[in-house]
């Protein structure tokens, strides 16, 4: 027993006054932080700063070459009692959800599509990666003049053929300005996820598949029982980075409609780049997404916990 | 091999202490950082032997002076300018700099161009400007912002400080960048020119500020004019122009043939042409605010706003005057509309009568420009300008006044105007053949008879969020698009205008 408790106690003894003895740059963990330190500073530079710049920045009255003055809440109240958020809220959201909604369903045939060998298939591959590839000015722009009522393809064709006498409005009416923006957008984004989901499926093995046939699955049950488990870390990726993207998308709308008609596709960037830029009152504009940053978060973490527990 | 690989590491290792470690990580810390406070001086600063006025402005001697502010010796306190009496400061400061002899500033002058739509124009200017930097000695950069970027570059350089030593724009950024100090008094450039060639009353009108002096010098004027195809209102036997505004819609729908051509170009989006609605309704008698402009008052008139509202709202659902995509067009959407003869009416600069003359010379003589129709109330037609300002910090100063007083020159104006899009900024100007022209011709009267922006009300931060809130176009659009009820809209456009106000009342 004391020779046990001698030979465990004695390394454990010595192990201070070894550390205190090591060169500096011998400790892993010193060489650790080292490697790391360029990262963390570009993270501290770009990213802590501008974002704690921001947080600070929604308590006070900051407006464009003007002092900064700590206000309080009184931006978050002034924007909360604004109708005009309340409604640009809703949009995000609706925004939101049917355009992940669309883009999966249409990212997913495409994958499936170009997962299986047909002729022709590395040239689909690259052709419906065109959107995706485009700047987004340029893809939206296009759109806005395929949708252009006075001048735009569409209504001409529409009217060529005798389907229409007075030109659609689109982007200017209510009830098709959000189901356009939305549908403009999903066509510049779904091959994202087309390729991701592409990716996935390569990386889930024939065999099983083999065996589900063998088995006498049908191609709906290897479907929702081999891909869709196969992609499952895949999905959550993208889903996760989708909806950020989405959700915070502004050019899609600020290039297609501004926001109008009276607001009916008005989402929260387009109401603080209002408010920052076009208002000059950054304080306030910052608030904006101040606001939305915990529900943002909460979706994150949710994601990011779902995939925790699967690993 | 190893252990030679050990033995190195663990030299290098006993020279790196904690203490060297932790500064090594603070020098990279700051390499970026002063990297980044390098770029923000896009305009280089003065050598310390090129600072003009230091010696002659005592009053700095006695004031703790940051190396910054000493490479501004022309500027007294920017950040205090905020008031107009405040605004003296700079124009005394201004003085000394002015009579000590010009030192030499090297480095390169930023010249922010205004541009137009209209190519030979900008670059007959581009050769002028050039033109000078050569003759003085000046490295000039000239930039050229698109209409639609201002707002977008000016706050970001304000921010950044990185604004240009010279910047052309139009004359409502005077609104955000004097209060801030940050353009220099130009009234002796101004009576100057005004000694050889006297302003034009709207062109002084958009120049002084309230403080009496001017912080910028105009290089044509301009406005949205009513701008009408007088060929197709005649063939419906119409006699143009429309007295007013009834008359402009009962016009449109007389003459229109939709969907070939549609009666009223006019944008009713979040766009700064749907805010001639403003106008619009100052022009049936309502007030936005009091007469100091303080106090929002647009709630005291519901009557005169529903005229208005009923106005545009039977226009937009009976007489359908408005082409389809109005309630979301950009600034261009009535300028294409027109140009393609797609409708009647357009309120614009007469940059589409220019483009016109440049690309459809045959659809000219039918086109007509005038001054905007008059409401019952009272006839409302503001005038605005293009101008030039100097930085106030700007280490080219008095460079940048000689290069204004280059630029009127009476030979140069000659062939400027007829390449312009803009209308005259002197009384000299008025003579130039490019006016004599039909639908030229509205220019000078309007240089002559223009109001300031936002007469009657005052121009003033307040004015400008409630225009460029769009909350007036909004109020429109949830009429004709949302059916809603006028009243109601106007309750809501009422509450915003006074929530709006009530941010500035204390200012």
């Amino acid at each position: 027993m004391a020779t046990y408790s001698h030979g465990v106690s004695a390394p454990i003894g010595r192990r201070p006054a070894a550390r205190s003895r090591r060169p500096f740059l011998q400790r892993e963990g010193v060489l650790g932080w080292l490697l790391l330190s360029p990262v963390l500073l570009v993270m501290l530079v770009l990213v802590v700063w501008p974002f704690s710049t921001a947080i600070w920045m929604s308590f006070t009255d900051k407006s464009i070459g003007r002092e900064a003055n700590w206000v309080g809440l009184a931006n978050f109240s002034q924007v909360l009692s604004s109708p005009r958020f309340g409604r640009a809220i809703q949009n995000s959201l609706v925004f939101t959800v049917v355009a992940i909604f669309l883009k999966f369903v249409l990212g997913m045939a495409m994958a499936l599509v170009l997962n299986k060998a047909f002729f022709g298939r590395n040239f689909l591959r690259a052709y419906l990666l065109v959107p995706w590839v485009l700047p987004g000015f340029v893809a939206y722009m296009i759109w806005r003049w395929f949708l252009d009522p006075l001048q735009g393809v569409l209504n001409y064709a529409l009217t060529d053929i005798g389907l229409i006498t007075l030109p659609l409005e689109f982007l200017s009416s209510p009830a098709s300005a959000m189901p356009s923006v939305i549908l403009a957008h999903v066509w510049r984004s779904f091959p994202f996820f087309g390729v991701a989901f592409l990716a996935g499926l390569q990386n889930i093995p024939a065999e099983q598949y083999e065996a589900a046939a063998v088995d006498g699955a049908n191609g709906w049950q290897k479907f929702l029982f081999i891909t869709i488990p196969g992609l499952r870390h895949v999905i959550l990726v993208v889903l996760m980075l989708a909806t950020i993207w989405t959700f915070n998308a502004f050019e899609p709308v600020y290039l297609l409609t501004g926001g109008g008609p009276a607001d009916s596709t008005l989402v929260y960037t387009v109401l603080a780049y209002e408010m920052g830029i076009v208002n000059m009152r950054l304080g306030e504009a910052s608030a904006v997404p101040v606001m939305i940053l915990p529900l943002l978060g909460m979706f994150i973490v949710a994601l990011s916990g779902l995939m925790n527990r699967d690993e | 091999m190893r252990h030679d690989d050990d033995a190195v590491v663990s030299r290098v290792a006993r020279r790196l202490t904690r203490r060297r470690f932790v500064a090594l990580l603070g020098v990279t810390a700051a390499l970026p950082l002063a990297a980044a406070c390098g770029q923000q001086a896009s305009t280089p600063a003065p050598k310390p032997d090129a600072k003009p006025a230091e010696a002659a402005k005592p009053a700095a001697t006695a004031a703790p002076a940051a190396p910054a502010a000493q490479a501004q010796p022309t500027v007294a306190k920017p950040a205090e300018a905020a008031k107009p009496a405040e605004a003296a400061k700079p124009v005394e400061a201004a003085k000394p700099a002015a009579q000590a002899p010009a030192a030499p500033v090297s480095g390169t002058m930023i010249f922010w161009m205004y541009k137009t739509r209209l190519d030979p124009f900008d670059k007959y200017r581009t050769e002028r400007i050039q033109a000078w930097g050569k003759q003085s000695n000046v490295a000039v950069e000239i930039v050229e912002i698109g209409t639609s970027d201002y707002g977008k570059r000016i706050p970001a350089a304000i921010e950044s400080k990185t604004m240009p030593d010279v910047l052309e724009a139009g004359d409502d950024w005077t609104q955000l960048l004097q209060p801030r100090g940050l353009i220099a008094d130009l009234s002796a450039v101004y009576q100057q020119i005004d000694k050889d060639q006297k302003f034009a009353p709207g062109a002084k009108a958009v120049s002084t500020w309230p403080d009496g002096k001017q912080y910028i010098i105009p290089i044509g004027t301009s406005a949205n004019l009513l701008i009408a195809r007088d060929d197709v209102l005649k063939e419906a036997g119409l006699t143009p122009p429309p007295k007013t505004w009834t008359e402009l819609f009962d016009h449109s729908a007389m003459a229109q043939k939709p969907p070939r051509i549609y009666g009223l170009g006019q944008a009713l989006s979040n766009t700064s042409d749907g805010n001639l609605w403003v106008e619009v309704l100052q022009s049936y008698g309502v007030r936005f605010a009091d007469d100091q402009g303080k106090k929002a008052t647009f709630g005291n008139f519901p009557k005169e706003a529903a005229e208005v509202i009923q106005l545009v709202a039977n226009g937009y659902a009976e007489k359908k005057v408005f082409p389809p995509g109005v309630l979301t067009w950009d600034q261009t959407g009535d300028n294409d509309a027109f140009q393609s003869g797609r409708t009647i009416f357009a309120f614009n600069p007469l940059s589409i009568p220019a483009w016109i003359r440049d690309n459809k010379p045959d659809m000219l003589p039918g086109v007509g420009t005038y001054l905007k129709p008059a409401g019952p109330k009272m006839h409302v037609q503001p005038v605005g300008a293009v101008a030039m300002s100097v930085k106030a910090d700007s280490p080219f100063r008095d460079k940048a006044n000689e290069l204004i007083t280059f630029l009127y020159d009476r030979e140069y104006f000659k062939d400027y105007w007829p390449k312009s899009q803009w209308g005259p900024t002197t009384e000299a100007h008025y003579d130039n053949p490019a006016f004599s022209q039909s639908w030229l011709k509205v220019r000078v009267e309007l240089a002559k008879t223009g109001k300031p922006a936002a007469w009657p009300d005052v121009q003033n931060q307040a004015w400008a969020e409630m225009n460029t809130a769009f909350v007036i176009p909004r109020m429109l659009q949830a009429v004709v698009s949302d059916n809603k009820k006028p009243e109601e809209v106007f309750q809501t456009a009422a509450e915003e205008i006074d929530k709006i106000y009530k941010k500035y009342e204390k200012a």
